[in-house]
């Protein structure tokens, strides 16, 4: 059922499940839907980060989503569904945008030499690192460290089990230690 | 040294990599202004007419294809369409209703005091409800009489009620807590349902007025964990909504429940509401205003009672009880206000006598203000009324009752003197006013910008830092039976840029070794005092050192850094900040660093390693054990203390020429060779199905998982292409302090004198090994004779001097 009107703000937000903000949403109720932005802001940058490589465009296309979703509400059939949901549509607003823009999933930025080059930081070395990721570990791995997601949050938004995405992250953290160690990015602990 | 040495570095790694984006509501909201207002019900509304319009243009357009099929005699019942146009008419009229009468039947669940038996009582209210948001309920006993009448205005923001007691004559005007009805009407949740749920037809009944179909929706009540269920009753002829059923009957059915029947008891031990109905539903009755009025009636004596509220100590004592519930520690969270297992709940379930004091304060204090009719917790009502918006923070988490060091939340108070003063609750439910400058973490306004910026630019800033790093270690005995702690320190500096010089001391505060590096020539001296011995290392210069702690420091933007109190120092005070993470393989554990911060410079002054909830020295009972005959060692942690900037330091402190009268070895930058980088080119190709790889830098992921899997064969299964790549690998990787076992990389990409920067370039690409007519790579060697001229590389490994416009590519910018 949906939340009660009444409640003090701060308590019927913070407390709310989603499906409840969305029905609040859906009743008009403006700040319903704030703490949803608040709630999946930094999942859907992590989700569209993945398609575009570039933080910036991922910001652009995450709020692109959410006003999508701001419009469509109420064509959400199950309301407890709204993280898969808008994230499917942070994806296609993305590759969208990708595509409008001529980049490709995986800019000349992440495959190119510079990659590997010994004047790269450190963290710049292993975000270059994650790019090269196929797409599965890549969003695993960017919705964690990025996003600040925890593997049950990660699950619920990839729609699957947080063993599942405990499984995923090993296998995308193995990939990238064998990638760094490889290409050398080390050379600057002498 | 290789990075990353372990699954736990390179977590680290990735938590310093990335920090998450701050989302910014109130920016989006100002730029789609456009898309927010679809959430507006009225324009819905109009939206959802002009499609119930097109959904009658499509049906009236059904039908006349209905009326051609019965003429080709043909015809087909179609019960959707009935549906869908029996829907859309309730939608329509629940939507333009004025009024609305019906009835409430509540089915109450009794049992009896043994509990062994149960029966059913109904109990049925008269409800009237007239557009806009005017409400009137009224109870009736088993002889009709009225017990009680309740008219509630939900028009205004702050909803009122009357109630009315006519035995006693008694009347109640409340300002109530929280909205109890819907201002836009009591069946908005059933024009929901009918429009976004899926009804499925599950039966037609025969009720006293007729027949119905009854159409329902099915879903999973998650919170509580359960099936549920609303049946919806139309009359088929009329296409009116006669009456709805909460749960559905599949979960519970007042006709068919064995227990209907049974004879009610004197005394009884629970009550349970099972199910409710909303029936004799009627659109549009006539109602008079003055059914709806708030004013009693004559002859009865009115009380009333406002808004109740909570206090800043109330909420502050309803903050303590539930730490004294909580094991004397605030809880997590506390909107909501969650406890471990669902303790509280727990606490209602066991009998009076078992329960503790403070399980019982608890309770005692819900009650309390259930009964003044809050309908939410203190905390969130205190918050929601009297505490500017968003200003509330939360910083409880673990902090113990009684502490008065450590911070409970903070506010601002909407009627305060001073607008900026924040009220800050500590532990031991002391408040204090302090200004915002001087919490410890960033208050609402400043959210976006980084609450450490000022200590982040003192770091860069710094021309000179002098730090002590102290380490702790668990000495064991080879049996392991005795373990002891054993504490070393170094002394370091730092000079602007890339300059570096480490003093390690022995127990005796003696200096037994001293490391200064040169990060921007490439050279490291380091020598013993003692044996009177240097070594000289060159490597590769770095072409920016941002100096220390410039990684580390990422941490402090990390969004779950939690303040965890303040700690004297020998210049004062400083806010301890730890940031706390999961190290997930190999030893799945929490792991912590604690950053000192200068309360009033905002210097970062000491850092600790794993901070003091995971590992703290000073509680450390191996310190107090008899050291004995050493055999295995432990790294505990350590800390950076004493942190100091821009503090004179000599240029001669990092000189890295060896002392006079000292032993010195040179250990020049080792290189691979150009044969060596071939043969290497060699080895991969062989492994490779005689293929050269897609790419040569960086290796390619489909190489990378073939390695991985040629890894991990036992040895006796490698093939011998495997074990002369893993072997190779071993090799260089040993030689080159495992940075990289890739000899191509190092010749190409690390070493800046083997080749002329950019003139590599990579065609191997699908080349058999063998194939003398197909391109390999190119590049020009550093110092080569002919600096025009470029090496290229073949597939059978031959290599040929050659002049660039000879190339079957264009070179150059």
């Amino acid at each position: 059922m949906a939340i009660s009107n009444g409640m003090p703000l701060v308590e019927r937000m913070l407390g709310c499940t989603d499906a409840e903000l969305v029905e609040a949403a859906r009743n008009g109720d403006v700040s319903g839907f704030g703490e949803l932005y608040r709630r999946h802001y930094a999942a859907a940058v992590g989700v569209a980060l993945c398609a575009l490589a570039d933080h910036h465009l991922a910001e652009d296309a995450a709020q692109e989503a959410f006003a999508v979703a701001c419009r469509d509400l109420r064509r959400l059939r199950r309301a407890e569904k709204f993280a898969p949901w808008l994230h499917a549509i942070c994806r296609k607003v993305a590759r969208r945008l990708a595509k409008s823009r001529s980049r490709h999933p995986l800019p000349a930025e992440i495959a190119s030499v510079t990659a590997i080059s010994p004047d790269g930081d450190r963290a710049g070395l292993v975000r270059r690192s994650v790019g090269r990721l196929p797409e599965r570990a890549r969003e695993v791995i960017l919705l964690h460290y990025f996003s600040g997601l925890t593997h049950e949050q990660v699950a619920a938004t990839l729609g699957t089990s947080p063993q599942a995405v405990h499984g995923r992250l090993l296998r995308a953290r193995r990939k990238m230690a064998e990638d760094l160690r490889r290409n050398g990015f080390g050379r600057r602990e002498t | 040294m290789s990075f990353p040495k372990d699954d736990n570095e390179l977590d680290r790694a990735l938590t310093e990599a990335f920090s998450p984006p701050a989302a910014d509501f109130d920016a989006w909201q100002r730029q789609h202004s456009e898309s927010l207002a679809c959430l507006d019900p009225q324009r819905v509304a109009i939206s959802i007419k002009r499609k119930i319009s097109m959904k009658r243009a499509a049906l009236l357009a059904a039908a006349a294809v209905v009326l051609v099929c019965v003429w080709l005699g043909i015809w087909h019942f179609t019960p959707d369409g009935h549906d869908s146009m029996a829907f859309a008419q309730i939608f329509e009229e629940l939507q333009k209703a004025k009024t609305i009468t019906w009835k409430t039947t509540f089915y109450e669940r009794i049992t009896s005091k043994d509990g062994k038996r149960t029966w059913i009582k109904p109990e049925t209210r008269q409800w009237e409800y007239k557009s806009p948001g005017l409400y009137r309920e009224t109870s009736l006993d088993e002889k009709g009489q009225i017990k009680w009448v309740e008219i509630t205005d939900a028009t205004q923001k702050q909803q009122k009620r009357l109630s009315l007691l006519p035995a006693k004559k008694e009347a109640t005007l409340r300002e109530l807590a929280v909205d109890m009805q819907n201002p836009l009407g009591p069946f908005e949740w059933v024009k929901k349902e009918i429009k976004d749920a899926n009804l499925q037809w599950v039966e037609t009944r025969k009720t006293p007025n007729g027949t119905v179909n009854v159409f329902r929706h099915s879903m999973r009540d998650v919170p509580n964990g359960r099936d549920w269920s609303y049946d919806f009753w139309i009359d088929p002829k009329a296409k009116r909504l006669v009456a709805l059923r909460v749960p559905g009957s599949d979960i519970f059915d007042p006709e068919k429940e064995p227990d209907r029947n049974n004879p009610p008891e004197k005394e009884c031990s629970l009550r349970t509401c099972p199910c409710h109905t909303e029936h004799d539903i009627v659109l549009d009755a006539k109602l008079d205003d003055s059914l709806f009025s708030l004013d009693p009636p004559e002859g009865y004596t009115l009380q009333v009672k406002r808004r109740p509220q909570v206090t800043e100590k109330e909420m502050i004592d309803y903050l303590g009880i539930l730490a004294d519930f909580n094991d004397k520690t605030f809880p997590d969270q506390v909107f909501p206000c969650v406890f471990p297992s669902d303790r509280r709940n727990k606490t209602w379930d066991k009998p009076k006598k078992d329960r503790t004091a403070a399980e019982q304060k608890l309770l005692d204090t819900d009650d309390h203000y259930r009964r003044a009719e809050l309908y939410s917790m203190p905390t969130g009502h205190f918050v929601s009324e009297h505490t500017v918006e968003e200003s509330f923070r939360y910083l409880g988490k673990g902090v113990k009752l009684g502490d008065k060091d450590r911070i409970v939340c903070w506010y601002r108070l909407k009627d305060a003197k001073d607008a900026k003063t924040y009220r800050v609750v500590y532990g031991d439910l002391s408040v204090k006013d302090v200004a915002p400058e001087d919490l410890p973490l960033p208050v609402q306004e400043n959210r976006g910008t980084s609450a450490f910026a000022k200590t982040f630019e003192q770091i860069q800033k710094a021309k000179t830092m002098t730090w002590k790093r102290v380490f702790y270690e668990h000495i064991s005995t080879r049996d392991e039976k005795r373990i002891w702690a054993h504490t070393g320190v170094t002394e370091s500096s730092y000079k602007a840029p890339g300059l570096h010089r480490d003093v390690r001391l022995d127990d005796n505060g003696k200096v037994q070794e001293v490391e200064i590096t040169d990060t921007v020539r490439g050279r490291r001296l380091s020598y013993s005092p003692q044996e009177k011995k240097a070594t000289i290392s060159e490597f590769t210069p770095y072409s920016d050192d941002s100096g220390p702690y410039a990684s580390t420091l990422e941490k402090l933007n990390s969004p779950n850094l939690q303040w965890v109190g303040k700690r004297t120092t020998a210049a004062g005070e400083a806010n301890v900040f730890r940031h706390t993470f999961r190290w997930y393989v190999g030893r799945e554990c929490d792991y912590s660093y604690d950053f000192w911060i200068d309360a009033k410079t905002k210097r970062l002054v000491a850092l600790y390693s794993p901070g003091t909830d995971v590992y703290n020295y000073e509680h450390d009972p191996a310190f107090k054990a008899t050291p004995g005959e050493a055999s295995g060692r432990r790294a505990m942690g350590g800390s950076e203390v004493d942190i100091r900037y821009d503090v004179p330091l000599d240029d001669s402190l990092f000189r890295t020429e060896p002392p006079e009268g000292y032993a010195v070895e040179v250990k020049k930058r080792d290189r691979v060779t150009e044969k060596e980088m071939i043969d290497y080119f060699g080895i991969v190709a062989d492994f490779n199905d005689k293929t050269f790889p897609d790419e040569a830098i960086p290796v390619p992921w489909n190489l990378l998982d073939k390695i991985d899997r040629a890894n991990g064969k036992p040895q006796n299964e490698q093939t011998p292409r495997e074990r002369k790549l893993l072997d190779t690998d071993m090799r260089y990787g040993r030689r080159f302090g495992g940075s990289t076992s890739m000899p191509i990389l190092i010749f190409f990409s690390h070493d800046p004198d083997s080749i002329v920067e950019d003139s590599f370039r990579y065609l191997g690409k699908g080349v058999k090994l063998g194939d003398k007519n197909r391109i390999v790579c190119w590049y020009k060697l550093k110092g080569a004779k002919d600096p025009t001229t470029y090496r290229v590389l073949y597939g059978d490994l031959s290599v040929k001097d050659v002049a660039p416009k000879d190339l079957p590519l264009p070179v150059g910018p």
